[in-house]
């Protein structure tokens, strides 16, 4: 049998599409359309297919995103702030009285912020100040993060968006470090890995949280010894199964897992021990040749989602013509080396409301 | 992470009822809504990752986008958001609204808790129904029908997260709760001993029983007898290890070694027993023919599951024994992977 072969681009064909036009299937995702235009952009990056977006429609993708944020002003507190996930309930901004049903999210803030690295957006429109405050207003007293501030569950998903937006914006003052770490090491179970809470089953995508936040915080070390560490490893390794991974013992292989797993491994610097020929032939078995994208196993269609980290784990183990990424902040190496450059051209202009407890 | 963005149930009602959509009047075509004037999406000027709506959706979220900026919270508006939650149970605001109409009208918690049973049931496996199932728990603080609940969607799908997740929660938050939780545990992995979330589960029940040794020797004996019904089962073996973290002075390692030798001399080649082995390998650096046996046993089961039994991991394997190794300076060996 000849081996599978990646086809770039019918995959940037399909992510094309989806940053225009998405079928009335998918309007459970009206709310956090930012998703999706986060998978796509990032999918586009990892193929080198950004130049076949126009600089026009580059920014009007930016400016669509910068639309989505909520910054401090009479009709919105502080604790409110960051970017919503879509234009559901945008005509909401600035009414009075509507403060309680347009607020930010933590995860769409954190996506937001990747896809304007992505297209080169220098993040100076960001009210870095605000992002900021607005995440540390959604740390609970455990430790763990909600993923808004009205009635937002808790859990490790949300602790890794808040460090990843602390890491973006190079800063972490306005979080409580050591009780984000305590949470992070309750959720580690007798197996070794990770669950979302404490307590709750060791799973593929909250492990990656885990060691991803303890990675962006440089404390890997601190909650994982070295026979913590060996035994995650080997918890990470054993996931391998029929070539791809899966996110829970005896449960079957999907292709996200292929990053979720392999980004653990990685940034762990075991990498090497899987086996990555089969991996490949897995995630690249699951690609749709009529209509691009990758489905999470053969029973399922393609979407932007399992497209967008499929790639992401076949770059990791080194598919060639794709981008490498960074595996903590799952941004391209070439975003995540812009970022760092004009991070140092980050100014505070609003640091008074660090100062100022009560609402704007 | 995952399980967020790939297991919505897509909306049936929309699209494959055919009959249903033929009965169904738009707002925009109710006489008791001409009050009300809808109010559309406003995407700004350009088109990024537009979704084709159905006039169905675009119509009920026009109006609710109009009920939320006016305030109103009245008996009509409780349909409506039934309507828009129905369309897409993953939109936080609709439900923040919910609760806060129930709580204006004051509304019998009960029917809303065999509402939201109800929304759950078709779409199990969305974050946003379960933390509205908890809500309204805790402002009717009684959890008397939540065990039976969770049981019942566990039935369906026995490891849904969300589901265990949330009856964590219950038995945390409701502690007494807590007593028959190792039965329901004992009676899933019977009938699916593969069950990693039952066995998840019975690792949270005994760590939260502050167990002492006889419990542990007794869970010890419990797993012995369902490996030895199924080797190759991955979620008792790390069942077993995660017992011995409650191992003090190795008074458990020796039961368990005891266990696994026993296993393997009989023939059994189960790789996580191999794997079981290799860890509680009970050597040290000494140069005494004993010490190298115990050595070259761990770097044979290396090189039989590199090349025989778990070839997949073959990468893996080959590391580990390096490892040991170096871990016990060891030198002078014969017994090299292929």
């Amino acid at each position: 049998m000849n081996k599978p072969q990646l086809k770039p681009e019918q995959h940037k064909k399909y992510f094309r599409r989806s940053l225009d036009l998405l079928p009335g299937e998918v309007a459970v995702f009206d709310y956090s359309r930012l998703t999706i235009l986060y998978f796509a952009l990032i999918g586009l990056d990892i193929l080198d297919g950004l130049d076949s977006l126009t600089d026009n429609r580059k920014k009007d993708i930016v400016e669509w995103v910068y639309r989505l944020q909520l910054v401090p002003n009479e009709y919105c507190s502080v604790h409110k702030c960051g970017f919503m996930g879509s234009t559901t309930v945008i005509h909401l901004k600035n009414q009075p009285g509507c403060e309680k049903y347009c607020e930010s999210n933590v995860a769409m803030t954190y996506m937001a912020l990747c896809i304007l690295i992505t297209l080169g957006d220098n993040l100076s429109r960001v009210n870095k100040s605000a992002v900021l405050r607005g995440v540390a207003s959604l740390q609970k007293s455990d430790g763990s993060f909600k993923s808004n501030y009205e009635h937002g569950e808790s859990d490790l998903r949300f602790v890794y968006c808040s460090l990843a937006i602390c890491n973006i914006l190079n800063d972490s003052s306005s979080i409580n470090v050591n009780n984000t770490i305590k949470f992070i090491s309750n959720c580690l179970n007798y197996d070794g890995a990770f669950g979302q809470n404490p307590g709750t089953e060791s799973h593929g995508g909250s492990t990656y949280c885990a060691i991803a936040s303890l990675s962006l915080l440089n404390k890997l070390n601190l909650v994982l010894d070295e026979n913590k560490s060996r035994i995650l490893e080997r918890w990470a390794v054993n996931r391998q199964t029929n070539g791809g991974f899966q996110g829970r013992p005896n449960k079957d292989p999907d292709t996200c897992y292929s990053f979720w797993l392999g980004a653990t491994l990685s940034i762990m610097g075991s990498l090497s021990r899987i086996n990555k020929e089969r991996n490949r032939d897995f995630v690249l078995n699951n690609a749709n040749l009529l209509t691009g994208g990758f489905s999470k196993n053969m029973d399922s269609i393609p979407d932007p989602m399992h497209t967008c980290l499929s790639l992401c784990g076949l770059s990791l183990i080194g598919e060639e013509n794709l981008n490498p990424i960074n595996p903590a902040l799952n941004i391209t190496v070439r975003a995540a080396n812009y970022l760092k450059q004009i991070q140092g051209d980050y100014t505070l202009p609003n640091k008074n409301i660090f100062k100022a407890d009560t609402e704007c | 992470m995952d399980d967020q963005n790939q297991e919505h149930k897509s909306d049936g009602s929309d699209f494959s009822d055919e009959a249903d959509t033929l009965n169904y009047v738009l707002y925009r075509d109710r006489p008791e809504w001409k009050d009300v004037q809808p109010i559309a999406q406003d995407d700004g000027p350009a088109q990024v990752v537009q979704i084709a709506y159905s006039n169905k959706f675009s119509d009920v979220f026009d109006y609710f986008r109009a009920v939320l900026k006016s305030g109103e919270k009245s008996v009509r508006v409780l349909g409506l958001v039934t309507d828009a939650l129905t369309l897409n149970p993953a939109n936080y605001t609709v439900w923040i609204y919910r609760l806060e109409i129930v709580k204006h009208l004051k509304v019998d918690l009960h029917n809303e808790l065999e509402y939201i049973s109800n929304v759950i049931r078709e779409f199990t496996k969305n974050y946003q129904v379960w933390q509205y199932r908890k809500t309204i728990v805790e402002m009717l603080n009684d959890p008397s029908g939540e065990l039976e609940f969770t049981a019942d969607i566990l039935d369906m799908d026995s490891k849904n997260y969300h589901a265990w997740q949330y009856r964590q929660w219950v038995l945390t938050a409701f502690s007494k709760l807590m007593e028959n939780e190792l039965n329901f545990v004992d009676n899933l992995i019977s009938q699916d001993m593969r069950n990693n979330s039952a066995w998840n589960q019975r690792y949270f029940v005994v760590n939260n029983s502050d167990p002492n040794n006889d419990v542990i020797n007794k869970e010890l004996e419990y797993t012995f007898g369902k490996i030895q019904i199924l080797s190759k089962n991955e979620s008792a073996w790390n069942y077993l290890r995660g017992l011995l973290l409650y191992s003090e002075n190795g008074i458990f390692e020796d039961k368990v070694r005891e266990f696994c030798s026993k296993l393997y001399n009989k023939g059994n080649r189960s790789t996580h027993l191999m794997s079981c082995l290799i860890d509680l390998t009970d050597a040290d650096e000494s140069t005494n023919p004993e010490n190298v046996e115990k050595i070259k046993f761990a770097l044979k089961l290396c090189s039989d599951l590199a090349s025989v039994y778990d070839p997949i991991r073959r990468f893996y394997w080959e590391y580990i024994s390096k490892d040991i190794e170096l871990k016990f300076n060891f030198r002078e060996h014969d017994t090299k992977i292929m």
